[in-house]
């Protein structure tokens, strides 16, 4: 359940190379813009530049609320971005206060999976699916789980991290993202996506190895937070044709075989929807805040 | 909370009825059972021993059973160390038999929401219940009610992937027998008397025991984790191993407010049935 809001709502997707923004007006995606960011800069000052100008093209008296994706630590609670991935000058930016600042509207902070999850569930294929996890599949794997139509509160920022999980030798990320490919067969996914759709062998043995240790991730999954749906993003998920079957083939021995029999795991196919998500934080925490007094 | 509750914890080799007020379990029995006996002859072995706890102020009874349990309809399947037990409608039985509410659960779920209301996790909105005995269980509240998943499954940690099996092959207690040879609760008889030997060990079971301690961590992220089941008295000897790992989690700035407790509650099992009558009632009320 997710209620929603008239006004205007502006989400934000922090890469590694760009800033990219959109505007959400009565639940309708609109315009996206995006800036380069000058990562390499030791001055934090000059991303948080970028941040507010594309905001700013973008910003009117009908916003009601912004929401931003981090690919990195987040301490949610306080607003606070504590690490960024190729961001090196990012340590412990108070980026909340600084952006509620400069713009006068409730700011909110996320990891960028937890916004593709949120994401999902108001836009995407999670429409209408209650419990879900958003996983995403890219040069890391992160996740984000949907609990009764929110993102789940946690303890420490960390929930549905599934890829920092201890597997075999090293985490779930080293098998299970663009990291595998790259590790163990020297290529990088798209790469091997090229050559398996040419029928290349050796391109398909790795998306088929690849769709074992998704199936062990993906029953992790089930047995810690026991979803409807598992939903993949991220650039992975468009080679999903080539490792469907073999994470399907390795699930079956799932101890609980009830469990998989209305389960799903589907691939994303919303165009932005990390900036739609990001945007979805505003209502996100604010309906939570609705319910939850509503039940006091 | 000032109608009284019989909790039954059903074991492989022992039933544990108790009538539960206020908190404190006002009387109990436990008793020895044939595990090998028919259904029939178990389920007859229930009614007498909730008949015996039961009095004019006990309002439900909650159940827990190491099973998978399908919580809603009341029905356990494939009960350990129950083989006659392999579908029992449990709640059915009992709703009839004794015409009062009856709730059922396993016994890991059991443990965790009695910790709530009556243990360490008191006033804790989302932590983790696990035990570690014979087999790895948990259970997970989530807002400060029991959380269950889609299918239940939801805190089945112990099976997760680790190493060449899963969780529960390397954490439950007859691992130190096929590995080493002598069962676990020697082995923590030799680490209370200072044996390095013993002592080592544990540390090395607390190292796989903070493999799984993150696994939750980047699962649900908890409050709090508190440890039960038999093998928690050697808490203080695996303590150390286990924060070890715990400490390479990458989001280390916010570890401080992690907490991980010992239940050293005797009675948990009784008490944690029990609670699930609480949680129900409380449930509805929200709704």
């Amino acid at each position: 359940m997710i209620l929603t809001d008239n006004g205007a709502l502006i989400g934000v997707d922090l890469g590694g190379t760009k800033v990219a923004a959109g505007r959400i007006d009565n639940n309708e995606p609109g315009d996206i813009v995006y800036k380069l960011i000058p990562a390499k800069s030791d001055d934090p000052r000059d991303i948080i530049n970028v941040v507010e100008e594309v905001i700013g093209q973008l910003f009117d008296d009908r916003v009601s609320g912004i929401g931003i994706g981090i690919p990195g630590l987040v301490d949610r609670n306080e607003g606070i971005v504590n690490d960024v991935q190729n961001i090196p000058s990012w340590k412990e930016v108070h980026l909340k206060n600084i952006l509620e600042n400069r713009f006068g509207v409730p700011v909110y902070l996320d990891n960028d999976a937890n916004c593709f999850a949120l994401g999902e569930a108001r836009f995407g294929r999670g429409k209408g699916v209650d419990d879900f996890v958003g996983l995403t599949l890219g040069t890391g794997m992160g996740g984000g789980i949907i609990k009764e139509g929110f993102l789940m509160s946690d303890a420490h920022c960390s929930s549905g991290e599934f890829g920092n999980i201890p597997y075999l030798d090293s985490i779930y990320e080293d098998y299970c993202s663009g990291k595998f490919f790259v590790k163990k067969y020297g290529f990088k996914g798209e790469e091997l996506a090229q050559a398996a759709s040419e029928g290349d062998k050796l391109a398909l043995k790795a998306f088929e190895e690849f769709g074992t240790h998704l199936a062990n991730a993906i029953k992790t999954i089930k047995l810690s937070v026991d979803p409807k749906k598992v939903i993949i993003g991220g650039s992975v998920a468009k080679a999903g044709k080539y490792f469907e079957t073999s994470m399907w083939k390795s699930l079956l021995d799932f101890p609980f075989p009830r469990a998989l029999r209305d389960f799903d795991v589907i691939f994303s196919d919303v165009k932005n929807i990390a900036i739609l998500g990001a945007a979805s934080l505003y209502l996100d925490r604010t309906s939570r805040k609705v319910t939850e007094e509503n039940i006091m | 909370m000032k109608k009284a509750v019989v909790g039954v914890s059903i074991g492989g080799k022992t039933l544990i009825a108790g009538k539960v007020k206020n908190g404190i379990i006002e009387k109990s029995i436990t008793r020895k059972i044939n595990n090998k006996a028919p259904e029939d002859e178990i389920i007859a072995e229930v009614f007498d021993i909730i008949n015996e706890v039961k009095d004019d102020e006990v309002a439900g009874i909650g159940i827990g059973v190491p099973s998978l349990v399908d919580v809603e309809k009341g029905i356990v399947y494939r009960v350990m160390n129950i083989p006659s037990w392999r579908e029992v409608h449990i709640k059915e039985l009992l709703t009839n038999q004794f015409g009062l509410e009856v709730y059922v659960n396993n016994d890991a779920n059991c443990f965790a929401i009695g910790e709530m209301y009556f243990g360490k996790t008191k006033g804790i909105e989302n932590s983790v219940g696990l035990i570690l005995g014979s087999g790895v269980g948990a259970g997970v509240i989530f807002k400060g009610h029991l959380y269950s998943g889609t299918n239940c499954g939801a805190g089945e940690f112990g099976e997760i992937p680790f190493r060449d099996f899963n969780y529960e092959y390397y954490l439950n207690d007859a691992y130190f027998d096929y590995k080493y040879g002598v069962s676990a609760y020697t082995f923590l008889n030799r680490a209370n008397k200072k044996d390095k030997i013993a002592r080592a060990i544990f540390e090395h079971y607390g190292n796989d025991l903070g493999n799984l301690i993150k696994t939750i961590l980047f699962t649900v992220d908890p409050e709090m984790i508190v440890i039960g089941g038999p093998l928690s008295k050697a808490f203080r000897w695996f303590e150390k191993g286990m924060w070890d790992k715990i400490n390479t989690f990458p989001y280390k700035h916010a570890l401080g407010k992690l907490k991980i407790v010992e239940s050293g509650q005797e009675d948990i099992a009784v008490l944690g049935a029990a609670a699930l009558y609480f949680d129900a009632q409380n449930q509805s009320l929200k709704k």
